[in-house]
């Protein structure tokens, strides 16, 4: 459906915007202690998925999941008559944001689209790296 | 309708037959109807005046098809309006039928041709398939249920025939009421069929035609009755009401006709059956119609119209067959993406305060719109990803010795085991080099340049942080 530059192109503004944003809060000289590593891997991972699932907006049934959680409001629970039809997906909800509240058929295409965006954030961030280590003196 | 095939049959009784609508039926039955008709009289007292009358309009010799005309007329009559058609169907199968029907029946080779091109009948999309297979198994048994029937004026009879049997057996190709379906693709049909063996068969056996018509349809109504076994698809489950008012049927046809030539028939429609496959939203032949099943069917459909477009989503499904193997290999498809995720964002949590992220901005840009011309750049990262995916399925089976390895293997990491940074600069120290590599070597590279930097530096804290 979506066009992969085009989607990667939106992911990749959202996730530099986060990442500056991200930059400007850490401590430049790389930290020592593994907690604040810790902290520093968590933000950057929560900078991923936030900005993935606002590119992608409130389109999606994950993306809205994970908005959700982002803001920490509640999992909204609808359909609970959902697990008659489940036919084994019952991994893959738990796997895909969202996915308790879905229904085999839309559960199938929320993964197939997250799977997508999965793709290319995760390209984004290889890319991001690799050129920060191709252009840089390796750390 | 029985009435209006009755009335449109075209079959002119020399003598005003007395049909109402109590007994609709043409009847042109012979004499040797009379006995078990006189026995049967006493049963159905209704029947009374129009078996008297049929009995005494019998003109022909064809007894056959009188006679299974009947018989299917009552079953099919039975199952809405009498209670109980099988005591006397039985009785006139067994006393007369057997012996004087099929001695009488003309063995015509051309006349099998004919009925195996009939046995299409129903359905359009059959006619291509199943018209070459049956032709041959059936000349050979030269059929007990064929008669070279001389009647000629059942030939208006043709259009409507398919009319009432497909009410009785689910025509299936569209979810219309069965009627209204059952005309139009029968006349359709019988356009066909009557253009293609018009040049076989003289005209004048148009009644043979409807002959086999019948019969074809019996008999396919039987193995479809047989074939309600056989069929893996759940929905069918559903059509066991109808099929059991058709097996009743299927039990009087095969009881008139001889056995092997029912069972033969039954095997030769077994493999004509469509394959019945999950694309097409219509009901199809043999399938319920009722709702939920229908549904049901709709929403399967859709379903695996997901799975097979996820399969291109997902590399390597293709090998992989079945929902089961398919949602697992989707599932560790996702999770691999999602470490990869966590990876990728621990070494950028690393490396980020030293990121020019204005900079990373313009050649990131570059670099997607080169994206096509990247692919000799981004390949080997991109091999790389299910080379992540792989080697982690690899490394689940290895069972490396040593905790160390495994905490220190990059895939399955988790941010709380602290990795240190030399682990990463040895990661990255192996990017650039990726390209000169297999699969293979990139575990390897990045195993020992791991396990080199987790030994050099600070191996305890791991140990602690495990």
């Amino acid at each position: 459906m979506k066009n992969p530059n085009t989607l990667k192109k939106k992911l990749a503004s959202r996730f530099l915007k986060a990442m500056k944003k991200l930059k400007y809060k850490m401590s430049p000289s790389p930290p020592a202690s593994i907690a604040e590593k810790k902290r520093r891997h968590r933000a950057v991972r929560a900078a991923a998925y936030a900005s993935m699932a606002s590119a992608v907006g409130p389109r999606r049934a994950w993306s809205r999941a994970l908005l959700r959680k982002m803001k920490g409001r509640k999992r909204a629970r609808r359909n609970p008559g959902n697990m008659n039809t489940r036919f084994g997906l019952n991994h893959l909800c738990d796997i895909v944001p969202g996915g308790e509240a879905m229904d085999s058929c839309s559960l199938l295409n929320e993964t197939a689209h997250y799977i997508k965006c999965l793709v290319a954030q995760v390209q984004i961030m290889r890319e991001i790296l690799h050129s920060s280590s191709s252009s840089s003196t390796i750390l | 309708m029985d009435k209006d095939y009755l009335m449109n049959a075209g079959i002119p009784p020399p003598q005003p037959l007395q049909f109402e609508t109590s007994m609709p039926m043409p009847w042109s039955s012979d004499q040797s109807f009379l006995n078990p008709n006189s026995s049967m009289d006493h049963q159905f007292s209704h029947f009374d005046s129009s078996w008297t009358s049929m009995v005494s309009t019998t003109t022909t010799t064809a007894d056959g098809f009188a006679l299974r005309q009947l018989i299917w007329k009552l079953g099919g009559a039975g199952a809405s309006d009498r209670p109980s058609p099988l005591p006397l169907l039985d009785q006139i199968n067994l006393a007369s039928l057997a012996p004087p029907a099929l001695p009488s029946l003309a063995a015509d080779p051309g006349f099998t041709e004919r009925a195996a091109k009939f046995s299409c009948f129903g359905s359009r999309s059959f006619n291509g398939r199943t018209s070459s297979q049956h032709l041959q198994p059936r000349s050979a048994t030269p059929g007990q249920s064929m008669v070279a029937l001389p009647r000629v004026a059942s030939s208006p009879s043709l259009k409507l025939n398919g009319s009432p049997p497909p009410r009785n057996r689910n025509s299936g190709m569209e979810m219309q009421p069965e009627r209204k379906f059952g005309k139009l693709p029968s006349s359709g049909a019988n356009s066909n069929e009557e253009s293609s063996v018009s040049e076989q068969m003289p005209s004048g056996e148009t009644g043979s035609k409807a002959f086999n018509e019948m019969n074809s349809r019996k008999r396919k109504s039987a193995s479809r009755g047989k074939n309600k076994d056989d069929r893996s698809n759940s929905a069918k489950e559903a059509d066991d009401d109808e099929n059991v008012k058709r097996s009743k049927q299927t039990e009087i046809c095969e009881n008139e006709q001889e056995c092997n030539k029912a069972d033969e028939n039954k095997t030769n429609q077994k493999p004509p059956e469509p394959p019945k496959d999950y694309i097409h939203v219509r009901a199809r032949r043999g399938q319920a119609t009722d709702s939920h099943s229908l549904a049901e069917r709709v929403r399967r459909e859709k379903i695996s119209e997901r799975m097979k477009l996820l399969q291109d989503l997902v590399p390597g499904c293709n090998k992989v067959t079945g929902k089961a193997l398919m949602l697992d290999e989707i599932i560790n498809y996702v999770q691999s993406l999602q470490r990869q995720v966590e990876f990728l964002s621990m070494k950028l949590a690393s490396v980020n305060p030293d990121l020019d992220f204005n900079m990373e901005n313009l050649l990131s840009k570059d670099m997607y719109q080169q994206s096509t011309s990247l692919p000799q750049q981004m390949y080997p990262l991109d091999s790389s990803s299910p080379a992540y995916y792989h080697h982690h399925q690899n490394v689940q089976q290895q069972q490396l010795p040593g905790t160390n390895i495994s905490s220190v293997d990059p895939l399955p990491l988790d941010a709380s085991l602290g990795i240190q940074m030399p682990s990463v600069d040895g990661f990255v120290q192996n990017l650039p080099q990726f390209s000169a590599f297999t699969e293979d070597d990139l575990h390897s590279i990045v195993q020992m340049g791991l396990i080199q930097n987790s030994v050099q530096n600070q191996s305890s804290n791991m140990k602690v942080e495990l």
